[in-house]
């Protein structure tokens, strides 16, 4: 288990980007020395207008000094370039990094986490809050070196030239330093809390009035949603010209000095050259440098506001990367005994509601169980508590003799195949659809697409086995992707089966086919089936019926008709709905 | 991107004429004190310059300065306001938009999707022009008023200073047009991570019970890569020519001042105008340099407006007359349809389906069966022919006239994130308590909705996931029961989308088409054999009709279909029952 916790705010941003110290650096050290030559075209001028204050100009030397500054331009817009691509390098092999490492994270998260989270937020943090740190990467981290560096240098050489004008030209930072964050007093904070509220409320009120359009339009309420619509958005536009009014004065504050930055240096200037006699170049250097200097400054002031929504979107995605993984106390292997026990198993999702209680049977090596019950009797989650998708609130489940938690988790995954109820088929060729990922021959795959009876139909697509799925016009019905998944169990020929019995199986014109794959399948199988249609399990070497999460009845088809009210029931009405036609 | 934001802009005409307003006036007070730097600057090159006017400048510019802290609050406000009353106008427009185009658009188009166009869409407009029209006002005010100035003061160093605006300009189109071109392999890179992303999470179990975990899943790892790539390109092709518009404009800037010396050698220039040059020459670049930075971001934002805008000119549904049916039989005239121009789906099909009977469509996958009650419902529009409910024909009515005539029963349901009771009620608001147990009640929505721990009000979660399918099924179904609409358009299939809860679905369809005129799409035909009409649907023809017996007896199509399924009886599994391998 991990208990580290993550970082906060800007210590974890700088974490994050650690990882690619060195291009970084490199970036940094680039944007310094971009800082550094672009100074030059400024002090040129300043010896220029020396020269012609002095009335001596040497028109020849000074067009020289005007091939070097261009140069240095240059040289100093290239250096900006390699700065800007090593921190993009840096920033998208981070992001790449993230995303790869999310999806690996994912993968040992118990199922649930993946479950309970809509699986569109999870690609809005894969997508949109990983995306976000690009910004601060490849942007922030070069603009505040830049936004440093720039005055830094600037006020260095200003201050070797006057040190009274180069204090005079700090003034109007230190005076908005001082005044700006006094402007964001605790009212505007309690604001901006609402306004991110108004915010979510619209946004939440969009997606439901675009998702819902279709049964709005089928009952006739559209005026009424649209209303609805229509407040949440005037909602929020009433909450942003508040905003606006109240943000609106520190705004102009900071506009307005910055705008009027020379005022110091002009005020004290003329005082200077009108009373000691500063030279008329200095009193320009600093007009023009003095305030220069401020303007990379002004990138820095969204900065704040940036990484406010940067540290949100890396909370997210910590909120993933530091979950609880699933443990595991033991090395053991499986060897040759495929049996399965539980041992009072009980399971909760929320730690709330048992959602199985006192579960015990065991399920013979080679033999077929199937679990039976109402829906929410708990049979699906029984079944998937065998390959670890969760593991279990008490009790015991153990293969061979051994407690799956003490199973390393590719060793037990290696010794199950799954035939889910949602067949599920990657964006990707027939072939490695069936192959996914495993060391096999193509002849063992074809031989295996074969067993399952998909052979003949995978031929006649337009590419055969490399077919790729999801391409236009490709079309397989339910029960042929049912068959590709079997074609997968069939490959890996796992000694444990378990299998969702599932509706895509009632493809009638194809029945005799997955029969015939059904039995390839399970040969010398231990097999766990979760059943839907009891017709399907009459024959099963045992049946175990569940409700509410408790077994209420265990045994043969034909026991259990005799012994078990609630088998009874259900196999009733199984019987009416297969023979029930509409009047 | 001028045309979109004419577009935009012209919605609110006020607005944008009160934030140019103050936009330009602000202007005037940020270039104020470049104007008097310039005029001290003179006078400190006179031989003896006076103090005293000096200093009145500096006290005029302290004025001035207090006054703009007035302006710039206004000019701030103006245009905030101006962007935000845009960007409501758009929302509004768009909801408007999204009721009126064709329930089909719903169908075909990813809903979020559609959302994302009113949430990111709207509000990178909202964000980027709010931060960049400020700017971008000043700018072009500024560089129109300098340049002129520069002009008349020395017409040689000015031309030399804007004979840098026809380079930048075509550096950064060069730019633009690279970024457009990789702009659409990086989107498509970005799409494709998102659907394996999504792919990857939704396959999970599969993923993880083959070992396929992160890496592994390469087809993951691969889009993830080509993503890295397809950015750090985006980055690294247009940023040459972005970075070599600066120092064009920085070498012609140097090439003013060497200009400007060999004048001023020359003696025809004085050093106050070099001077002048000096310090205004940057200045007029100066907005050209903030729009080299805003400008990735407002291509960002015009890809937005552009989306925005294409959903609002999406044709809308005709909006049909005031047409009620006073009787509900259905007929189809040579109706001809396809969701692609080139297939057609539909072709010429002719039918009638009488008032109060029971009509099912039976045939193959693909065969036409949902787009017929698809365009029943007038989801979308026929190509040819016509449909008419009760002699009136459909595009006659309103959209909304039809939909209040239909109930129907599909296999996806739509359920608001509030209280079972409350989705019931959407059936029919004004429907009292009463009205709706008993739609709940003869829906089977009771039966599970009793053992909820708040019964009836009981929430069911975001879209439903609290319930089961089965159970989701039940409750449209009760809110169809309390629309009693007179015409029930029903996918069979549904019920078996629950085994547990078959017979229970199957009951309260029953209910729910009593006395109505139905239209089913069957896949389990014994379910539909006591139908009045049986229409046989292959290839978008209808091959037969007839009733059950009547087809039996014709022994085609349907009689071939019929016999597969009695014959299966449903497969088993055990290893008793399995011949030897």
């Amino acid at each position: 288990m991990k208990t580290t916790q993550p970082k906060n705010g800007i210590t974890r941003l700088l974490e994050i980007a650690g990882r690619k110290k060195h291009l970084l650096t490199l970036s940094a050290l680039l944007a310094i020395i971009y800082s550094l030559l672009s100074l030059i075209p400024y002090i040129l001028v300043y010896h220029i207008i020396q020269e012609m204050t002095g009335n001596i100009v040497h028109v020849s030397q000074i067009t020289s000094y005007l091939i070097q500054a261009a140069l240095a331009m240059l040289l100093a817009n290239g250096l900006l370039y390699a700065s800007g691509m090593s921190s993009h390098i840096a920033a998208f092999t981070i992001l790449y990094e993230l995303r790869v490492q999310m999806a690996e994270k994912l993968a040992k998260l118990p199922l649930g986490f993946i479950n309970n989270t809509n699986s569109g937020t999870l690609k809005k943090i894969m997508a949109d809050d990983i995306e976000r740190l690009e910004n601060f990467i490849a942007h922030s981290i070069p603009d505040i070196v830049k936004g440093i560096a720039l005055p830094f240098c600037s006020l260095i050489y200003l201050f070797t030239i006057d040190w009274r004008l180069a204090l005079a030209s700090c003034l109007p930072m230190v005076f908005l330093a001082l005044v700006i964050p006094r402007m964001f007093n605790k009212d505007r904070r309690e604001l901006l809390t609402q306004y991110h509220q108004s915010i979510e409320e619209m946004n939440a009120g969009i997606i439901e009035f675009v998702r819902a359009m279709p049964v709005i339009k089928i009952f006739g309420h559209t005026a009424q949603s649209f209303d609805r619509y229509t407040s949440k958005v005037e909602g929020f536009h009433e909450m942003v010209n508040r905003w606006i009014k109240t943000s609106s004065a520190p705004y102009a504050v900071f506009i307005s000095f910055i705008s009027n930055a020379t005022l110091p240096v002009l005020a004290l200037g003329l005082y200077l050259y009108f009373s000691t006699g500063i030279s008329l170049s200095v009193f320009i250097l600093f007009l023009i440098l003095g305030v220069g200097y401020i303007r990379p400054l002004f990138s820095l002031s969204s900065l704040g506001s940036q990484l406010s929504v940067i540290d949100h979107g890396v909370k997210r995605l910590d909120e993933v990367l530091f979950s609880k993984e699933q443990e595991t106390f033991g090395e053991a292997e499986l060897t040759t005994d495929f049996s399965i026990a539980f041992d009072h198993v009980a399971f909760s999702y929320d730690q709330q509601h048992l959602v199985l209680r006192q579960v015990s049977f065991d399920v013979p090596q080679g033999s077929i169980t199937a679990l039976v019950g109402p829906s929410g009797s708990g049979k699906s989650t029984l079944a998937q508590l065998v390959a670890r998708f969760w593991d279990v609130t008490q009790g015991e489940i153990r293969i061979g003799g051994q407690p799956i938690q003490s199973i390393k988790p590719e060793a037990l995954m290696h010794q199950i195949s799954f035939v889910f109820q949602d067949s599920f088929l990657f964006q990707q060729s027939i072939y490695e659809n069936i192959r996914m990922g495993m060391d096999k021959t193509e002849m063992e795959l074809i031989a295996a697409a074969k067993a399952a009876q998909c052979h003949d139909f995978i031929m006649r697509l337009p590419q055969g086995y490399q077919t790729r799925w999801g391409a236009d016009g490709i079309h397989l019905s339910g029960g042929e992707q049912q068959r590709i998944q079997l074609a997968r169990a069939i490959l890996k020929d796992a000694p444990i089966l378990i299998l969702d019995e599932a509706t895509a199986f009632s493809d009638p014109e194809n029945e005799q086919l997955i029969q015939q794959a059904f039995s390839q399948l399970i040969q010398r199988k231990t097999v766990l089936v979760i059943a839907h249609r009891l017709s399907t399990i009459t024959d099963s070497d045992q049946i175990v019926v569940l409700d509410k999460g408790s077994v209420v009845g265990h045994g043969q088809h034909q026991e259990l008709l005799k012994s078990c009210p609630l088998y009874q029931t259900m196999w009733d009405a199984h019987m009416q709905a297969k023979t029930f036609a509409l009047t | 991107m001028i045309k979109n934001l004419l577009y935009v802009l012209n919605l609110k005409r006020k607005e944008t004429y009160k934030a140019i307003l103050w936009e330009l006036v602000h202007a005037i007070f940020l270039a104020a004190p470049i104007g008097f730097l310039l005029l001290i600057l003179q006078d400190l090159f006179l031989p003896a310059p006076h103090p005293a006017k000096l200093w009145t400048y500096v006290g005029l510019m302290i004025g001035l300065l207090v006054l703009q802290l007035f302006v710039a609050v206004r000019s701030v406000i103006a245009s905030n306001g101006m962007t935000y009353a845009v960007s409501t106008d758009l929302r509004i427009r768009l909801g408007n938009q999204l009721q009126r185009l064709s329930m089909g658009t719903f169908k075909q188009r990813d809903p979020g999707d559609l959302a994302a166009v009113l949430l990111q869409d709207v509000a990178n407009f909202e964000l980027i022009f709010g931060h960049t029209v400020g700017n971008i006002t000043a700018a072009l005010f500024s560089m129109l008023v300098l340049s002129g100035f520069l002009f008349i003061t020395d017409w040689r160093l000015a031309i030399v200073l804007l004979a840098a605006l026809p380079l930048v300009w075509l550096m950064v189109r060069l730019a633009a047009h690279l970024l457009t071109k990789q702009g659409k392999k990086h989107v498509a890179a970005r799409n494709a991570t998102s659907a394996r992303f999504l792919e990857y999470v939704s396959g999970i179990r599969t993923i993880k019970s083959f070992g396929m975990t992160g890496k592994r899943f390469s087809s993951l790892e691969k889009a993830l890569n080509d993503f890295r790539r397809a950015s750090i390109r985006t980055e690294a092709i247009p940023g040459p020519f972005v970075l070599l518009a600066t120092v064009v404009l920085e070498v012609c800037f140097l090439l003013m001042l060497w200009l400007g010396i060999h004048f001023f050698a020359q003696g025809t220039l004085a050093i106050p105008v070099l001077i002048a040059f000096l310090l205004m020459g940057y200045r007029l670049y100066d907005p050209i340099k903030i729009m080299l930075v805003d400008f990735a971001l407002l291509r960002y934002m015009n890809i937005s407006l552009g989306r925005v805008l294409e959903l609002l000119q999406t044709p809308r549904q005709g909006a049909g007359k005031n047409l009620q049916p006073s009787h509900y039989d259905i007929c189809f005239h040579d109706v001809s349809f396809g969701y692609h121009p080139e297939r057609k789906v539909l072709d010429k099909v002719s039918f009638q389906i009488p008032e109060h009977r029971m009509t099912a469509l039976v045939g193959p996958s693909g065969s036409g069966k949902t787009t017929i009650t698809s365009l029943i419902a007038r989801f979308w529009d026929v190509d040819e022919g016509r449909i008419e409910i009760g002699g009136i024909a459909i595009q006659d009515m309103k959209p909304t006239t039809v939909y209040s005539l239909i109930s129907e029963v599909f296999q996806e349901v739509y359920l608001f994130d509030d209280t079972i009771y409350n989705n019931i009620k959407y059936g029919k608001p004004e429907a009292t308590e009463a009205e709706i147990i008993a739609a709940a009640e003869r829906a089977c929505v009771l039966d599970f909705a009793w053992e909820m721990p708040g019964g009836l009000h009981s929430a069911v979660g975001e879209n439903g996931n609290k319930l089961s399918g089965g159970q989701k099924q039940r409750i449209s179904i009760a809110r169809a029961l309390l629309k009693d609409a007179p015409i029930v358009l029903l996918d069979e299939a549904t019920a078996s989308l629950d085994p547990e809860n078959e017979i229970y679905i199957q009951q309260a369809i029953q209910e729910l088409v009593k006395d109505k005129t139905v239209i089913v799409i069957a896949h389990k035909l014994a379910t539909v054999r006591k139908a009045d009409q049986l229409l046989v649907l292959q290839e978008g023809q209808i091959v037969e009709r007839g009733s059950h017996g009547e087809l039996m007896a014709l022994g085609g199509l349907y009689r071939r279909l019929y016999d597969i399924q009695q014959q299966a009886g449903g497969w088993k599994l055990g290893k008793k029952a399995l011949p030897e391998p």
